[in-house]
């Protein structure tokens, strides 16, 4: 029993998903376990991961960004309208990240202000954010359909290319990823977030900096947001205002499947990074297996509720298994002990009658 | 006591807004208002209004629906398949809406059943159902709707399309029944209070499902009008329109947090972002700022909201006051009337 403890965790499992999937996946198509093309098919959904992490903390806090997509299509057509008036394209992309944060910085200040959902809030704010980008990209005349190309080549390495035989999408991730690790376990800002999520009330009474620790996780996900716009219009060579359109529902997905409660208060960084591959991986491995697109979307939405749901039975049950055994402890024979299951059913009964 | 008032106090400002932006285009250009515009408006409205009125009432339980968007389109597309196929109008639209309430049901039973928070859930199916659409159509739009059906959207009553005084009706029974029938005020309850409710014997989990059904059926009905008025379905159908649709129904005075909110108000939030989106062309705006300004809408309505709400809690808590005749010292100390933004001096 002490051995499985650890698969009892959430991120056990999902590493014992990851094991079986790899395996499973192996053995239908061999071609899936070539290292070199395994690691550089992680640049298709790593960056994902980098929104996914702040996200992550920002439901910890009991909140919710549905605004990230409009972010990362802001950043990145920003950035790209930067460069073509002439801006040189670091300086452009840093002004695409002011971009994000001052977006980011906008939800956090309306979520404070109004006091109102943040769901309902970044609703209105994703609306306003896709919206300021397409009409950016409409004031400059941008193409919908290409977008902005001609990105000079050093910046188009950024995403595409290798240092040390690893694709540079990963290590940034894995940098990326670190810091959030120590951001939210090491530091007492991530303890602080972590109550404000589980108990907001308290949180207030505590003296916690709420309006400032609100307005820092948002403006966490812009940057998340606007760091994977960048990225994705570096690895895509063209800037486009509708390239986070579809962002939101995989991203969600991450989260969800590592682990982060929706109810706020619940969650870690690790569960978050190993959904990033559990998930990436599971659709790499079913286009492998030759799966269509749309199938591959219907086996990940299927894939996303069957988690979400055997998340809440399995604590659900596991209360109850505890309950049990703590009401068993009280029963004074040892004799209980030994007739097992049988008397599982009975245990309220046999604590109560000695 | 003070709810029903404060209810209609929070459609009247959209409709006060709707009203207001629609006269003061007209001012700008009178041919915004000529009846002929009007109608080509209101005609545009009716598949968001029947989609925000579905999302109303899955948020009024306290849930939200973001699949309504790929549920029309998988609705739509199994609907123009069989018309194409010469199945007789009546029996489509029959089986439509059938289709449509099971799909619904299957995000009210995963929620209620499954544990799945709605929003999990509904983003689950939102990719789902559009891969399923996908996979019947190989990608290509259905084509070739018989003329008889597309007809429907363009016979008119007393100068208005007939869709238009359909959806008006429904909309209208809609209304009623969340208001005037016990299986309605059961909805609101669910949403407003699901344990209270729970004890006072509404079935708060066959409640949910039946919301998040009928706002299936209502995501149908919109592919049916859709096919008449468009004529073809693609895969891309409603792609987006959800988030819309859940705009709609924020902008009407639905409050995510439950139990609050009307079809009514729905249906003119609807009206509102339909009739803001299509003045822009006559202000000579362009019309890649209709997202901008949807989103300002929304934002503006929130604001509005928090401070109006602000302003009733004031005025609720001085008439506490003012009844009692020692005056606030006793109450007011144990009343941080805004706890969070107490502590917003600090940023």
């Amino acid at each position: 029993m002490k051995l499985l403890r650890p698969l009892a965790r959430w991120e056990g499992a999902l590493v014992v998903v990851l094991i079986v999937q790899v395996l499973v996946f192996g053995a239908l198509n061999p071609r899936f376990l070539d290292g070199a093309r395994l690691l550089s098919s992680t640049s298709d959904f790593v960056y994902l991961g980098i929104i996914a992490l702040p996200l992550a903390i920002v439901m910890i806090t009991g909140g919710i960004d549905i605004s990230i997509g409009s972010i990362v299509s802001l950043s990145a057509i920003v950035t790209g309208v930067c460069f073509v008036n002439g801006l040189d394209i670091w300086v452009a992309a840093f002004v695409g990240l002011l971009a994000a944060l001052l977006a980011g910085l906008a939800n956090g200040l309306a979520i404070l202000v109004t006091g109102a959902n943040p769901m309902v809030i970044t609703l209105g704010t994703q609306f306003l954010f896709a919206g300021i980008a397409i009409g950016i990209s409409g004031l400059a005349n941008v193409s919908s359909f290409e977008g902005i190309s001609g990105l000079p080549k050093d910046f188009v390495q950024v995403a595409n290319g290798k240092t040390a035989g690893l694709p540079n999408m990963l290590l940034i991730f894995l940098a990326v990823a670190a810091v959030f690790a120590f951001l939210l376990h090491g530091t007492s800002f991530g303890r602080q977030v972590r109550l404000l999520g589980a108990n907001p009330k308290a949180a207030v009474y505590a003296g916690f900096p709420v309006a400032r620790l609100t307005i820092a996780v948002y403006l966490l996900t812009a940057l998340g947001s606007g760091i994977a716009g960048i990225l994705l219009t570096s690895y895509l060579a063209s800037a486009r205002a509708d390239i986070g359109a579809s962002v939101l529902l995989p991203v969600l997905t991450l989260v969800v499947i590592g682990g982060v409660s929706m109810y706020g208060g619940e969650g870690t960084v690790a569960g978050v990074i190993i959904a990033t591959f559990v998930v990436g991986l599971l659709q790499q491995g079913l286009r492998f297996a030759g799966m269509s697109e749309s199938q591959v979307s219907v086996a990940t939405g299927a894939a996303l509720v069957l988690v979400a749901s055997l998340r809440w039975w399995t604590s659900h049950a596991a209360e109850l298994l505890k309950n049990q055994r703590a009401r068993r402890r009280k029963t004074p024979t040892p004799a209980t002990d030994g007739a097992g299951h049988a008397a599982e059913a009975d245990v309220l009964q046999s604590a109560v009658t000695p | 006591m003070k709810a029903p008032a404060f209810l209609k106090a929070r459609e009247s400002v959209t409709i006060i807004g709707a009203v207001g932006f629609i006269l003061a285009v007209g001012l700008a250009q009178p041919r915004f208002i000529e009846f002929e515009n009007l109608t080509r408006v209101l005609n545009s409205t009716v598949i968001l209004a029947l989609l925000a009125a579905g999302s109303a009432l899955v948020i009024i339980t306290r849930n939200i629906d973001v699949s309504v968007g790929s549920t029309m389109a998988l609705t739509g597309i199994v609907g123009g398949l069989m018309l194409r196929d010469g199945t007789p109008p009546v029996l489509v639209v029959i089986v439509v809406i059938l289709f449509g309430g099971v799909l619904g049901a299957i995000n009210g039973l995963g929620v209620t059943i499954g544990r799945v928070p709605s929003i999990v859930m509904t983003l689950g199916t939102l990719g789902a159902y559009r891969g399923i659409s996908f996979m019947i159509t190989g990608g290509h739009s259905v084509e070739n709707i018989p003329g008889a059906y597309k007809r429907i959207g363009t016979i008119k009553l007393l100068g208005v399309p007939v869709l238009i005084w359909a959806a008006l009706a429904l909309l209208v029974v809609l209304g009623l029944l969340m208001s005037r029938t016990r299986t309605g005020r059961h909805i609101y309850a669910t949403g407003d209070n699901a344990q209270g409710a729970h004890l006072i014997g509404v079935r708060t989990k066959a409640m949910i499902v039946l919301a998040f059904a009928a706002s299936g059926a209502l995501a149908a009905t919109a592919a049916l009008v859709f096919l008449a008025q468009i004529g073809s379905v693609s895969n891309q159908a409603g792609m987006g329109i959800e988030m819309r649709a859940i705009a709609a129904a924020v902008i009407g005075g639905v409050a995510l947090s439950g139990g609050v909110g009307t079809i009514l108000g729905a249906s003119v939030g609807a009206l509102f972002i339909t009739a803001a989106t299509s003045s822009l062309s006559f202000l000579g705006i362009p019309g890649f700022w209709a997202d901008t300004v949807i989103g300002a809408i929304l934002l503006i309505a929130l604001f509005a909201d928090a401070r109006v709400r602000a302003g009733l809690e004031r005025r609720r808590l001085s008439a506490r006051y003012a009844r009692l005749d020692d005056g606030p010292p006793t109450a007011a100390p144990t009343v941080p009337a805004e706890p969070v933004s107490n502590s917003g001096g600090a940023a």
